[in-house]
């Protein structure tokens, strides 16, 4: 039972790994569906360079 | 010296050296890591192993359900892309033509990557499994338990693992090909998302922490199997004590030796060719042997309930957590370990699948690669997993004993159970070290090429560079190893491991940036 309840610092490593990670995810959705391809810089060239 | 020239709107700097650059920034600090810890490790390999194994510890226990996973979304990712229209697009082009017939493509795939695993943890697996995971300690009865421990190792040996690769390598080909990027991981992001403020710095720690993971891989790699060599060597000869003892320095030597020439050959690809072709022919052959006389009728009945098992177990197996088990590090420290183990080969994969898979289709690169290597794997538990379970089940035991006090001698002691032992045993050590060759050479070419200027040539001082560098860490290892156990090289596999917890986050933004790239290319097919 324990290893789920941590205490201390340990416990705010745990839910800030943990937020972090689910974050990471989200950030990771929002590139790929919410960004539009064409707001990307420094490209511009599609197909066999 | 560099100059520059505008190329459709683009700057692109190009090297106007006469010769090319051996020692580049990513060279230096990559070599440099890498040599950090190869000293490291032969100064105090037990400090090591601590810091390691604390890091290791926290982030398994905090994102092993992340790297449970990574398999089933790889695999998800690939079925998918497979059957959709996108699975017609041709690595280099439509009109491309293959370098390597599907057989050579296949063979070097697998033996540069888990081959050499297949001899010591190919035959332990299943029991290591049976002692240890819950889904058989806690089994109601003996026939539960051995069907769920075969299932476990195929599950650590299979479609997953192959899934994994299969990205990177899917990756990799896709951007060098089409968007004509250096052999470098974080070039990926670069492609994929321009210029924003993140890109440079996630780009460069990416390229750098890939290069120095697939060095500590293949040296851990190159201990494992230069012990396992010596056993095998050390059983055919009933070699004396003096010479038992630096057995695996002189086949390391040999073994480097090889590679450096090897790799520094200006007929790299075609050897690398003609080699993976003899390694699986010569694989095949030892496992039609096994099946032919060993208990033929058991391997067979067993080949058919493994695949009924694996099948049943191909999706829940990556979601199991094992929550309310006894043993709640389980998940951590053996299926979420595994996976960490193979996601630190994907940098070296992915470049090298990438360097060989001219021609081949994305859908090719789905079906073939999750498929058939895996089908070789489920007859290879079978018949050497299968008879070391049985006898640990309802034989003697003695073979199962090794598994926990001397893993490397199990093969040896399931060929010794069969008839001309000693010409199997040396067919073994020629296929180990067939295995080794190829494993290091071809990580030593993609290190070399993956730390060049222009991220494209495998420099011959560069590669025999990184051949020497594995080469020390593998003889730490083997060092701690002769005094006693097999903690020092599973520290080393450990380093590997950490070192890949990082690239975790690497991998998914990877995928992220293939499938916006892929959006945005809408490639004609």
């Amino acid at each position: 039972m324990e290893i789920y309840y941590l205490q201390g610092w340990a416990l705010f490593a745990e839910k800030i790994l943990q937020v972090g990670m689910l974050l990471f995810i989200i950030w990771n959705v929002k590139l790929l569906i919410l960004e539009k391809n064409t707001s990307t810089k420094g490209e511009g060239v599609n197909g066999n360079e | 010296m560099t100059s520059k020239y505008v190329d459709r709107g683009n700057i692109i700097k190009v090297r106007s050296s006469r010769k090319p650059k051996v020692f580049t920034p990513i060279f230096i600090i990559s070599a440099s890591i890498t040599a950090f810890f190869s000293i490291f490790s032969l100064v105090n390999p037990v400090a090591l192993a601590k810091v390691m194994t604390f890091i290791q510890t926290i982030f398994a226990t905090q994102y092993g359900w992340m790297a449970m996973l990574i398999p089933i979304l790889c695999m998800g990712f690939l079925v998918a892309i497979g059957v959709s229209k996108y699975g017609k697009i041709v690595i280099g082009g439509q009109d491309a033509k293959p370098d390597y017939n599907i057989f050579s493509w296949l063979a070097m795939l697998f033996t540069s990557s888990i081959g050499i695993g297949i001899i010591y943890f190919g035959v332990n697996e299943p029991l290591y499994a049976y002692y240890l995971s819950p889904s058989s300690t806690e089994a109601p009865n003996q026939m539960v338990a051995a069907r769920e421990a075969m299932g476990t190792a195929l599950y650590h040996w299979g479609i997953s693992v192959w899934a994994i690769f299969s990205v990177a390598g899917l990756i990799m080909a896709y951007f060098v090909s089409k968007h004509k990027i250096r052999y470098l991981p974080g070039d990926v992001i670069e492609k994929s998302f321009g210029n924003r403020k993140w890109v440079p710095l996630t780009k460069n720690i990416m390229n750098v922490l890939a290069v120095v993971c697939s060095a500590m891989t293949i040296a851990a790699t190159i201990g494992l199997g230069s012990v396992q060599i010596s056993t095998g060597i050390n059983q055919v000869g009933n070699l004396n004590a003096s010479l038992t003892g630096i057995l695996p320095y002189i086949v390391l030597f040999i073994l480097l030796s090889v590679c450096i020439f090897a790799a520094t050959t200006k007929k790299a690809g075609k050897g690398m060719q003609v080699l993976g072709d003899w390694n699986v022919y010569l694989a095949i052959a030892i496992l039609i042997f096994g099946m032919l006389f060993g208990p033929t009728r058991y391997i067979i009945n067993q080949a058919v309930q493994l695949t009924g098992t694996y099948i049943a177990q191909l999706i829940p197996r990556n979601f199991d957590m094992f929550l309310f088990s006894n043993d709640l590090t389980y998940s951590t420290t053996w299926d979420v370990a595994n996976n960490m183990w193979w996601i630190s080969w994907t940098p070296f994969m992915g470049v090298f699948i990438a360097s060989i898979s001219k021609g081949r289709t994305v859908r090719q690169f789905a079906f073939a690669t999750m498929t058939i290597p895996v089908l070789f794997m489920l007859l290879w538990h079978s018949t050497f997993g299968g008879i070391a379970l049985l006898d640990a089940v309802l034989g003697t035991g003695d073979i199962a004993k090794n598994a926990m006090e001397s893993p490397e001698v199990t093969f040896f002691a399931i060929l010794a159970t069969m008839p001309w032992s000693k010409l199997t045993f040396i067919a073994t050590i020629i296929l180990l070290i067939m295995f080794i060759s190829t494993t290091v050479t071809s990580a030593a070419l993609s290190l070399a090429r993956m730390t060049d200027y222009e991220g494209k040539e495998a420099s011959r001082v560069r590669s025999s560079v990184w051949v020497i560098l594995m080469g020390i860490i593998a003889l730490t290892g083997i060092f701690a190893t002769t005094l006693g156990g097999n903690d020092a090289l599973n520290a080393v596999k450990s380093l590997a491991t950490t070192l890949s917890y990082p690239y975790i986050f690497f991998f998914i933004i990877m995928m992220t940036g293939f499938i916006k790239q892929l959006m945005k290319d809408k490639p004609q097919v």
